[in-house]
């Protein structure tokens, strides 16, 4: 097997990306994407090289499922709750209608706006769910709201 | 979904847009579900009992549907340098060997700071021996000119007294000679006499981080690592940022120095992560520290 430096500097940053849609967090990413390869350089005898990557990415998506099992045990009283909660069917806010109609904004600006706007989120946690830089989500964020009072304003018009 | 308040770092102009749409603080996501487990939903990664309320739940949720179907559109960035260095310190720690960086080329920039920092650390590797490092000689002001050939190898830092050490409990005139000797030998660069009268203020000022900060400093500066990590630890266990960063920074130098590696690492890790004054610095060093020849 290749050296154990290099299938790390060829994987990491692929391998990353994957941990943090299969988790959403970009902490948590980071963790199970060491285990990943510390499994690697423990097991590299035993492994033929021709099972990479697709094994470092079986490795992470074992550890994202323990993790959600060991989110879904912590947050079993919740979600019992929540199934029997009734649901909203339509968007309440207007900043929402105005989301769903503003064919100017991506699904990045939308998620931010969301984010920040009706689940109260601070920058850096949008910046851990998004997988995002807090300096790019301030950014989509001022776009954002830009658009939106360009739209509003028209719309008063 | 728990409701929710403002966020802390909102801005005046946000204020003024969350009125101008009619938003109320804490009165939106009820009923709705977090946006990770909406965005892993579609990963196939969630227990079934979870997969099923999500399921329900955004077959009737609006709002939830279409943040799901954003979330899952959108590419997360690669890796930041501060989350790299982490995972690398994580496996240098764990495994016992340090791992190479990667090269990073995807964008120009960073490529270019990649590539200055890969110098750095080859020029840096050119003097270096295993072990403690070599012995702190000659202290000087941060240069004007070419950069320091290691970025582990201390800096004086600017003397940054606030004048409130002076009115703490505890100060007297002999307190305040003895600070003012202390401080005109770390101007003239007379470390030693400098971290006598600061181990003298810090006696006479137990709860004064900046006294424990300049000795701890001074004792390093005057070659003296293994004196200055007490003094440091307890500046920082101390002080609130910046100082308290500074105190890790002149700390994880202090082990460095005592051949304390792995304790180096876990301090660099610290400040490479936490996003405050040292931490591009401590990435940095971070990197050094782990590209030496075992």
């Amino acid at each position: 097997m290749k050296g154990f430096d290099q299938l790390y500097r060829r994987h990491v940053d692929a391998l990353f990306r994957f941990a943090v849609r299969q988790v959403g967090r970009r902490d948590i990413a980071e963790e199970i994407t060491s285990e990943a390869f510390l499994a690697l350089h423990r097991n590299q005898d035993r492994i033929d090289e021709a099972q990479l990557p697709a094994w470092l990415y079986t490795v992470v998506r074992n550890r994202a499922v323990d993790y959600w099992r060991r989110q879904a045990a912590e947050q079993r009283a919740l979600l019992e709750y929540e199934q029997g909660r009734p649901t909203m069917t339509e968007p309440r806010s207007l900043l929402e209608h105005s989301l769903s109609r503003n064919k100017a904004l991506k699904p990045v600006h939308r998620v931010c706006l969301i984010l920040r706007y009706v689940y109260g989120m601070e920058r850096g946690e949008i910046a851990q769910e998004t997988g995002l830089s807090e300096v790019q989500v301030k950014g989509h964020l001022q776009y954002g709201r830009r658009l939106l009072r360009s739209q509003l304003a028209g719309a008063r018009r | 979904m728990t409701v929710r308040s403002w966020p802390s770092d909102f801005e005046a102009d946000e204020r003024q847009f969350v009125g101008e749409v009619g938003l109320e603080a804490g009165s939106s996501v009820e009923g709705c579900l977090p946006p990770a487990v909406l965005r892993a939903a579609e990963s196939g990664v969630l227990p079934d009992l979870v997969r099923g309320v999500v399921a329900a739940h955004v077959a009737v949720c609006s709002r939830c549907r279409a943040l799901r179907d954003d979330l899952t559109s959108l590419e997360p960035e690669g890796l930041a340098p501060a989350e790299e260095a982490r995972i690398r310190a994580r496996l240098a720690v764990a495994s016992g060997s340090p791992v190479r960086a990667r090269r990073v080329m995807w964008r120009p920039a960073l490529a270019l700071a990649a590539s200055a920092m890969l110098a750095f650390v080859w020029f840096a590797r050119d003097g270096w021996r295993e072990g403690p490092l070599p012995p702190v000689t000659a202290p000087r002001r941060a240069p004007a000119g070419p950069a320091r050939t290691s970025v582990l190898q201390p800096i004086k830092p600017a003397l940054q007294l606030p004048a409130s050490v002076l009115l703490r409990r505890g100060s007297s005139s002999e307190t305040a000679d003895r600070l003012a000797r202390a401080l005109a030998a770390w101007r003239r660069d007379g470390y030693q006499d400098a971290a006598r009268d600061f181990e003298q203020v810090a006696r006479a000022l137990p709860s004064e981080p900046h006294a424990h900060f300049y000795l701890g400093v001074a004792r390093l500066l005057a070659g003296d690592a293994a004196g200055a990590i007490v003094p440091l630890t307890r500046a920082r266990r101390l002080a609130s940022p910046p100082l308290a960063d500074e105190a890790t920074w002149y700390l994880a130098l202090a082990r460095a120095h005592t051949g304390q590696i792995d304790a180096a690492i876990r301090e660099l890790t610290r400040l490479c992560g936490n996003g405050g004054s040292r931490s591009a610095e401590g990435c940095v060093a971070l990197q050094e520290l782990m590209t030496r020849s075992p």
